[in-house]
C-alpha cells in the first residue's frame, strides 16, 4: 500500500503543490490530472524517489510503501516497490536493441537468465511488441517507443507502476491495449498510477487525483 | 565466422599493441597484412566499412603527407639547393604512421562484426566494470544523439523559410554557433535524464549483474585465439630478436 | 491553397518495405484533416515528405498546381507551417522571446511591428510570463504552444501539426482547437497527424482520414 502525508515541492522557492495527502491500495489503479505546468511529473518523480536533492528543489513530506519510508529504501528496494514510465521515451530508451532495453532492469536487479526469458517473453507478448523484438530502437516511430518504454518498466515488475502520459501517441488500438495491460498488472495485486490529460485514461481507473491550484483527490 | 566477443577483444587490442611495438615499416606491413586476414575470416565487409569513415581516412592520408614533409634525414628525395622537401626519413615515418594507423582502423573494423551488446558483455566478462562498460557504451551513443540533434535543429529553422545555403557567410557562422548551445544544452539534459531513468531501472543497484546473453568460448574459439598468441608471441621474439629489417638492408 | 498528392511512394531503402504505397489525395485550403493511423503506419513520414525534408521513391506533390520537386524545403515552409512531433528538437533560442524573433533576426526583417505582433503572440499563446526563460526548461506542453506561437507569426496557409495535442491539458486542447478552427474559417487549411481522440471528437466540421497499408482511406 502507498500511503503519501502532507507531500510538498518548491522549486526556487515557488510553491508546484503543497498538502498533498493520499492512498493507494493493491489492485486500485489513481489516475493523476491536472494543468499542464502543476507538478504531475514531479509527483512521478518524488513518487519514485528520484528526485534529486539539489538546492533549488525543496521536497517535504512522507512516502511509505508499504509502511516503509522511500527515504529509508535502496535502489534495489525501491526498484522492487516502484517503476517509472516516461512521458517522453526518448529520455528513457538509449540501448540500441529493443530486447537489450527490456532486459536492462532485470539485468540490474540480478534476476537470472531463465527467469529474464521468461519475462522478456511474457512482456513482449502483454505489450503486443513480439514483432519488434528484432528491430533496433532508432527505427521505432513514438508510438512504438512508447510501448517499449513500458515494456521495459514491466520486465522490472514493481508493485507501483507509474505511467506518466502513455497514451499520448499511441494510435487507438494500442491504448486500448493498454488500458487493458494496467488493468490486468492491477488485477494481479500491483497498483497503477497513470498521468494523464486524456478522459479515456480516466475510465480505468478507481481514484481520481486532480492538481493545480486546488489538489484534490476523488474516488 | 562467429566468434566470442571475447576473442575479438583480445585480437585488436593484440595486433593494435602489435604495430605500436613493431620496429619498421616491414614488421608493421605485415601486421596490416595479419589485421587483413583476421578480418575476411570474421566476415566483415573492410570496404564499406572504410567508405564510412572515409572522412576520418583522408584525414589521415593528409598527416602521412604533412609528416613526410615536414620529417628530415637521411637521404634527400625532392629538392631545391639546400632546401629539402622531401628525404627518405621523412618518407619511412610517413608510412610507418600511415600503416599504424591503417591497423587501428582495420582493428576498429573487427568490433563492427559484433554488435555494441555483445562487445559490452565480452568486457564484463573479461573483468571490465560495468559502469565503464556501461559509460563507455553511452558516450559513443551520444555522438550520433549529438549530430541527429544537430540536424534535427537545422532542419527546424529550414521549416522557418530560412534557407540556410542562402545566407551569407558571417549570418551562417552565428546560425551554427547559435545551434551548438542548445545541441550541448539537449544533450547534457537528455544525459541527466537519462541518468534518472537508469537509476530507475536499478542501475549500480548491486555489486552483481546478471546477463541476459550467455557467453561461452567455443572449441573454435579457443584455436582462433591459440593462432593469435602463437602469432603474438613468434612476432615479438622476431621483432626484438631480429630487429630492424631496414637497418639490415 | 491545394497540396496535391499523386502515387506517392516511399521507403527508406531498397531493402525496407515501402512505408507509402501510391498515396494519392487531395487537401484543400478552409478544411482541418485528423490524419490517424497505427503507430509505424508513416504519417511522420509523409508530413516529411510535403515539407521536403525526405524525397519520395516516386509520384508528385503539387502546391497550388506547381511540381513541388523544384521547390526547396525553406520556400515550402514559407507557405506552410510544420511542427515536429518532438518539439524540443525544433526550440534552440536562449530565450522564449529570441525564440520568436529568430528568423526576423537572421533575415534581418525585425521591426517594431514584429516586436509587436511577437508580444501579442506571446500573450495569445499564453506564454508571456515565460517570454525570459529557456524553451529547453519549459514543459513539454509549454513546447508544443512556443512551437505553435512561431508558426502563427509567419503568414502561411497550411498547418501540417504532429501530434500538436500529445502533452496539452485541456485548458491548451481547447486553445488549439479554437485556433485551428479560426485557421480554417479564413482559409486556411491543416492536417493534423494525431492519435487524440479528445481533440478530434472537438473539432467542428473535421475530415477524419486514416493512412493504412500505404495510403489514404
Amino acid at each position: 500500500m502507498l500511503i503519501v502525508k502532507d507531500l510538498a515541492l518548491k522549486y526556487n522557492e515557488k510553491t508546484i503543490f503543497e498538502n498533498l495527502s493520499f492512498k493507494l491500495g493493491k489492485g486500485e489503479i489513481l489516475a493523476v490530472k491536472g494543468k499542464n505546468g502543476s507538478g504531475k511529473t514531479s509527483l512521478c518523480l518524488a513518487l519514485a524517489g528520484l528526485m534529486r536533492n539539489e538546492e533549488k528543489i525543496n521536497l517535504s513530506g512522507d512516502i511509505f510503501y508499504d509502511g516503509k519510508n522511500i527515504s529509508g529504501l535502496s535502489i534495489f528496494e525501491k526498484c522492487l516497490e516502484v517503476g517509472l514510465v516516461f512521458q517522453n521515451p526518448e529520455n528513457q530508451i538509449f540501448s540500441p536493441l529493443v530486447t537489450e532495453e527490456m532486459v536492462f532492469a532485470p539485468e540490474n536487479l540480478a534476476i537470472l537468465r531463465e527467469e529474464m526469458a521468461r519475462r522478456l517473453q511474457n512482456t513482449l507478448k502483454i505489450c503486443g511488441i513480439e514483432h519488434l523484438k528484432s528491430k533496433k530502437t532508432s527505427e521505432l516511430s513514438g508510438g512504438e517507443k512508447q510501448l517499449l518504454a513500458l515494456a521495459s518498466v514491466l520486465t522490472m515488475q514493481p508493485k507501483l507502476l507509474i505511467v506518466d502520459e502513455i497514451t499520448s501517441r499511441i494510435d487507438s488500438d494500442n491504448k486500448e491495449k493498454v488500458h487493458g495491460i494496467l488493468k490486468d498488472y492491477a488485477k494481479q495485486g500491483n497498483s497503477v498510477i497513470i498521468v494523464t490529460h486524456s478522459e479515456k485514461d480516466l475510465e480505468i481507473a478507481d481514484k481520481l487525483l486532480l492538481m493545480g491550484e486546488k489538489t484534490k483527490s476523488e474516488d | 565466422m562467429k566468434r566470442d566477443p571475447r576473442v575479438k577483444l583480445i585480437y585488436i587490442l593484440l595486433l593494435t599493441t602489435l604495430a605500436i611495438l613493431a620496429k619498421d615499416v616491414i614488421y608493421i606491413s605485415a601486421i596490416v597484412l595479419v589485421t587483413i586476414i583476421v578480418n575476411i575470416c570474421l566476415g566483415t565487409n573492410i570496404l564499406r566499412a572504410i567508405k564510412r569513415i572515409s572522412f576520418y581516412v583522408s584525414f589521415i592520408v593528409f598527416i602521412t603527407l604533412v609528416q613526410s614533409l615536414t620529417v628530415k634525414g637521411g637521404t634527400p628525395l625532392i629538392y631545391i639547393g639546400s632546401f629539402v622537401f622531401v628525404s627518405t626519413t621523412g618518407i619511412i615515418f610517413a608510412l610507418e604512421f600511415l600503416l599504424r594507423m591503417l591497423v587501428i582502423i582495420l582493428s576498429g573494423i573487427i568490433a563492427t562484426s559484433t554488435d555494441g551488446r555483445e562487445m559490452a558483455d565480452g568486457m564484463q566478462k573479461m573483468g571490465v566494470p560495468y559502469e565503464f562498460v556501461f559509460m563507455s557504451g553511452i558516450a559513443l551513443r551520444f555522438f550520433p544523439i549529438f549530430s541527429d540533434e544537430f540536424r534535427a535543429r537545422l532542419n527546424a529553422i529550414t521549416m522557418r523559410g530560412i534557407n540556410i545555403k542562402k545566407l551569407p557567410f558571417r549570418k551562417k557562422i552565428r546560425l551554427y554557433g547559435y545551434l551548438m548551445s542548445p545541441t550541448i544544452s539537449g544533450c547534457v539534459l537528455r544525459s541527466e535524464q537519462l541518468s534518472i531513468s537508469v537509476e530507475a531501472r536499478g542501475f549500480r543497484a548491486l555489486q552483481h549483474r546478471t546477463m541476459y546473453r550467455e557467453l561461452k568460448m567455443g572449441l573454435y574459439d579457443w584455436l582462433f585465439l591459440a593462432v593469435g598468441i602463437v602469432f603474438g608471441a613468434g612476432f615479438l621474439f622476431v621483432n626484438y630478436y631480429i630487429g630492424s629489417f631496414i637497418s639490415i638492408l | 491553397m491545394k497540396i496535391e498528392i499523386k502515387d506517392l511512394s516511399f521507403r527508406y531503402s531498397k531493402k525496407s518495405p515501402r512505408v507509402l504505397e501510391n498515396l494519392s489525395y487531395i487537401f484543400e485550403g478552409g478544411n482541418i484533416y485528423f490524419l490517424e493511423g497505427k503507430n509505424g503506419v508513416g504519417k511522420t513520414t509523409l508530413g516529411k515528405i510535403i515539407m521536403g525534408l525526405l524525397k519520395p521513391t516516386s509520384g508528385y506533390i503539387y502546391f497550388d498546381g506547381e511540381d513541388s520537386s523544384k521547390i526547396k524545403p525553406a520556400d515550402r515552409a514559407k507557405k506552410i507551417g510544420y511542427m515536429f512531433q518532438n518539439p524540443a528538437l525544433q526550440l534552440f533560442a536562449p530565450t522564449v522571446f529570441d525564440e520568436l524573433a529568430f528568423p526576423f533576426e537572421i533575415m534581418g526583417t525585425m521591426d517594431e511591428n514584429i516586436k509587436d505582433n511577437i508580444q501579442k503572440a506571446l500573450k495569445k499563446f499564453n506564454l508571456y510570463e515565460a517570454k525570459d526563460r529557456s524553451p529547453l526548461t519549459m514543459s513539454y506542453g509549454e513546447m508544443q504552444r512556443l512551437a505553435l506561437a512561431g508558426i502563427s507569426l509567419r503568414n502561411v496557409d497550411f498547418l501540417i501539426l504532429d501530434e500538436p495535442s500529445s502533452a496539452l491539458d485541456e485548458e491548451g486542447r481547447n486553445f488549439l482547437i479554437s485556433y485551428l478552427e479560426d485557421f480554417s474559417r479564413n482559409g486556411g487549411g491543416v492536417i493534423l497527424f494525431s492519435h487524440d481522440e479528445d481533440t478530434l471528437s472537438k473539432i467542428n466540421g473535421v475530415i477524419e482520414l486514416v493512412l493504412d497499408n500505404g495510403s489514404i482511406k
